[in-house]
């Protein structure tokens, strides 16, 4: 088994009004591994994936721990210590890839600046380093993208450049803010294929972000779902679809279109809106919108237990996890 | 979706609460001591030639005296409620104006927006002032002439607001239903898109009222405005200039009210601005 | 694209011009009538007719309107009747005078609105910033006459630091640059501060930050030049209200300007000489505004390149 590239234990985010948006998340992700941060909007996971960076906006307060490789244990508290890993160890892909310019400056310039800055490479090291990720990324001659402004790129290369971008300091951590919607679905698994192969080629870990469970499942080695802020279930992939231990990661499963289904039934649907933070319900937070919900449910929150490939918080899980 | 989402837990519940409750105190204790001295002391355009040029605390005289023995607290505090019932009136005159013709202008389109527009143009390019000195060389002065003459100017960025937001109501909803529905014309535009337009209307309003004042003053200054026996702080300061060597209060003091008052009105406006979280670039 | 876009503020400046001429001949042929206003109220009526017909003012007002749309269009703005030069000579030697003193204020205030600005969202919601959000509206609520007064009151009265009037060297532009400057600072710096929080709060800024760049890095060499375009068509309306400051400046510090001309002509019912002043202000106006728009496409290679 690859060695662990990323560790997060007990990320909780705060809001100044003292609301838990994000609580008690632990992680943990292999070399070479992609993990899927499922969850609907508002669930918490943009916020998780970017306090693990320690980019969570400015009045939210982050707790707990992170770890890249086997270095060492750092605190979520501070973002200063966590932006020493920024731009070396870690990198953020965000959804939209036009976001990732300046739109005023030429794309060779972006591409070299950071790593030149952050003292990695020297200048020729890094235009080197550039040229061969773009031929790498199939952008063609990267002279040429050198002198182009963002605006220039169409909506397929800007998406590998902003690859390009993200890997050239060659992070051993990468998170993957899921492709934007804007993009159109080829452009979107065009994008996702290239992030999958710079994981198996480079052994980069990568936390790929997504509400789409069915590009989750595509790409992904393991999924973790989260629901309004809270982690529900853990596992590999393959397992996790094959027997979903919590309620709610099974009603996903079940709303996810199959095409071998049958044809002419009703697509199942979640019922019932997602909490909004500091509107929790009492109990277990998915109880209302639970269609197996108890007595129990509605007035015990179930703790989270974690085995060694699976973890589940449900106080009836359907499938037995052994801590 | 997700930005939406984190921005949400940026924003406090009383914007500019802090803003509005400072302006409205100062300005209110403004008004309440001008009003007394319109009450209860004497007419500030009382001249005693023995008493010019007298420094504060002198004579009975806090802010001391001008070269001809007028009080200059007496005089800034009736000032107070001059420069600010100029500005209401200002304001209101071309608030009026400017609502009537940008919506008319905004609602039609066509050649009456195109007007529009150039005469926005020809506002900024041409200073204000520049026009009332060359409108004071054929007016008389007078409360009126100079409430008139400010107001002349002053209606453009309220017509350019109107029509701004019209345009964009005009196309939404619950204008084609009321549309649909059978309402006429002018009942759409003064029963939906003029009211739509109400609270950016009303937060423009309050920062202009600053800039009113400001303008009246600078016309008394320069002796195109206000003159006694009307009590005009701009009036006052234009007395002190001659004086500003030799007493220095008689220049000082009505611009330091100049200025709280207008630091008032605005604070007001910025609360207000805040607490409607309207874009600072629609104001501008 | 661009090309048409251009021609189309031309086009719009020219009407405004146009829209400056006739706001001027309206003033001093319709609403007011030199010859009462020049000759006083006690001329008898056929003494009125006479300088009437003396100065052309007889004449039904279209002709003479189009006959004044001619001489403004062939440079021709009349004469001063109090020095018999042309009054567009008398504008235009004073022009550079106000432009000096209006250019360096605009410098001035703009450096420091952006220093201030840029200070405060760095350091957004610290103590400082708030302190400096809070303090700043005070130089708003300024007249600019009296700013002026205490400045001489201060640095000239008790001081002796600058000169309070006249023209002889740099150091009398300080006081003066200064009394216009500062009431403008707050308006500069509100719109500065929300562009570059614009910026900031942007993508772009997030991406660059989870690249490790510095925050200095990304605030001045690309969160502030992502402002430039915005900023100068502010920048550029600003000028307006500058001249219109420098109006009454001029007359505290006996600055040799158009400020100065206008009130002396406006105090002496020089009509030719406002007129000119009015029409030559618009003019500058609308150059500027061109030259505006020409630095937001320098700037911003999504006008300037276009899409390939």
């Amino acid at each position: 088994m690859n060695a662990e590239a990323l560790r997060v234990e007990n990320l909780t985010v705060t809001t100044a009004a003292g609301i838990e948006i994000v609580s008690g998340v632990d992680l943990t992700v292999r070399e070479g591994e992609l993990l899927g941060l499922l969850g609907e909007t508002g669930a918490g996971k943009t916020m998780t994936a970017r306090a693990i960076l320690g980019l969570q906006p400015r009045g939210l307060r982050a707790t707990g721990r992170v770890r890249f490789g086997d270095g060492e244990w750092i605190s979520l508290a501070q973002p200063e210590l966590l932006a020493k890993y920024l731009g070396r160890t870690a990198g953020l892909m965000l959804q939209n890839p036009m976001g990732a310019f300046d739109p005023i400056k030429r794309i060779g310039p972006q591409l070299i600046e950071s790593v030149v800055h952050n003292g990695l490479m020297t200048k020729a090291e890094a235009l080197a380093r550039a040229a061969k990720l773009c031929r790498h990324l199939g952008l063609g001659d990267a002279e040429s993208i050198f002198r182009l402004y963002p605006h220039q790129l169409s909506g397929g290369m800007s998406q590998r450049v902003a690859l390009a971008l993200t890997l050239m300091p060659a992070p051993k951590v990468l998170v993957v803010d899921e492709p934007t919607s804007a993009l159109d679905a080829n452009l979107r698994v065009e994008a996702l294929k290239l992030v999958q192969s710079v994981a198996r080629d480079d052994g980069t870990a990568i936390v790929l972000i997504s509400h789409d469970l069915g590009l989750v499942s595509r790409f992904c080695d393991a999924i973790a779902v989260l629901y309004a802020g809270h982690l529900v279930e853990y596992g590999p992939t393959s397992e996790l679809l094959h027997v979903a231990a919590h309620p709610y990661t099974a009603t996903l499963i079940s709303c996810s279109l199959r095409l071998d289904g049958p044809r002419r039934t009703a697509l199942p649907t979640v019922g019932g809106e997602p909490p909004l933070p500091g509107h929790w319900p009492s109990g277990c937070y998915f109880h209302p919108r639970c269609p197996e919900a108890r007595d129990r449910c509605s007035l015990e929150r179930p703790t989270f237990v974690a085995g060694a490939e699976r973890g589940v918080a449900c106080h009836f899980a359907r499938q037995e996890v052994r801590s | 979706m997700t930005t939406i989402a984190l921005k949400l837990f940026r924003t406090s519940k009383k914007a500019g609460s802090a803003s509005l409750r400072a302006g409205a105190w100062l300005l209110g204790g403004l008004i309440v001591c001008s009003l007394f001295a319109r009450l209860f002391l004497p007419d500030p355009n009382t001249q005693n030639l023995s008493n010019g040029n007298l420094p504060p605390f002198s004579g009975g005289h806090l802010f001391g005296t001008d070269l001809l023995g007028r009080d200059v607290l007496i005089w800034c505090a009736r000032g107070i409620t001059t420069s600010l019932s100029i500005g209401l009136a200002v304001v209101l005159i071309s608030a009026l104006v400017g609502v009537l013709i940008g919506a008319f202008a905004g609602y039609t389109g066509g050649w009456a927006d195109s007007v529009l527009m150039r005469l926005v143009d020809l506002q900024l390019a041409v200073p204000p002032l520049l026009i009332f000195l060359a409108a004071s060389m054929v007016i008389d002065r007078s409360i009126g002439a100079v409430i008139i003459l400010l107001a002349s100017v002053s209606w453009v960025p309220y017509a350019r607001l109107v029509r701004a937001r019209v345009l964009v109501e005009r196309e939404s909803g619950y204008v084609a239903a009321a549309r649909l529905a059978g309402t006429r014309r002018l009942g759409i535009l003064f029963g939906h898109l003029v009211p739509a337009c109400a609270t950016p209307i009303i937060v423009y309003a309050s920062l202009h009222i600053g800039f009113v004042i400001l303008s009246e003053s600078a016309l008394s200054f320069l002796g195109l405005g206000l003159e006694p026996p009307t009590v005009s702080l701009g009036y006052l300061i234009s007395q002190g200039r001659d004086q500003l060597t030799s007493a220095w209060w008689i220049a000082t003091f009505p611009g330091v009210i100049i200025v709280l008052l207008v630091v008032a009105t605005n604070l007001i406006g910025d609360g207000l601005r805040d607490r409607f979280r309207l874009d600072s670039g629609e104001m501008s | 694209m661009v090309r048409r876009y251009l021609l189309s503020r031309l086009l719009q400046g020219v009407i405004v011009l146009f829209g400056a001429v006739a706001i001027s001949f309206v003033l001093t042929n319709v609403i007011g009538k030199p010859a009462d206003v020049l000759g006083g109220p006690y001329l008898t009526e056929e003494q009125r007719a006479a300088l009437n017909a003396e100065l052309g003012y007889d004449r039904p007002l279209l002709p003479r309107f189009l006959d004044y749309l001619q001489g403004v269009a062939t440079g021709n703005f009349g004469t001063s009747y109090r020095t018999d030069d042309s009054a567009l000579a008398l504008v235009l030697n004073a022009l550079p005078n106000t432009l000096v003193l209006v250019l360096l204020a605009l410098v001035v205030a703009v450096l420091i609105a952006i220093s201030l600005a840029t200070f405060s969202a760095r350091h957004r919601e610290h103590r400082l910033d708030r302190l400096l959000r809070r303090t700043i509206g005070v130089l708003q609520g300024m007249p600019e006459f009296w700013l002026a007064l205490m400045l001489i009151l201060i640095f000239s009265v008790q001081l002796a630091l600058f000169p309070s009037f006249g023209f002889y060297s740099p150091s009398s532009l300080v006081l003066p640059a200064a009394a216009l400057a500062l009431p403008l600072v707050p308006t500069l710096f509100r719109i500065f501060r929300g562009q570059l929080l614009d910026v900031l709060s942007g993508d772009f800024v997030e991406a660059m930050r989870a690249r490790g760049l510095s925050e200095r890095l990304i605030v001045y060499r690309h969160a502030l030049p992502n402002t430039t375009g915005p900023s100068a068509t502010f920048i550029a309306l600003q000028l307006g209200h500058l001249i219109g400051g420098s109006l009454i400046i001029e007359t505290i510090f006996s600055w040799p300007g158009i400020g100065n001309l206008t009130i002396s002509s406006v105090q002496a019912r020089d009509f030719a000489v406002v007129q000119a002043v009015i029409i030559v202000v618009a003019a500058f106006y609308v150059l500027l505004n061109l030259a505006a728009d020409l630095i937001v496409m320098a700037s911003d290679p999504r006008v300037r390149v276009g899409v390939s």
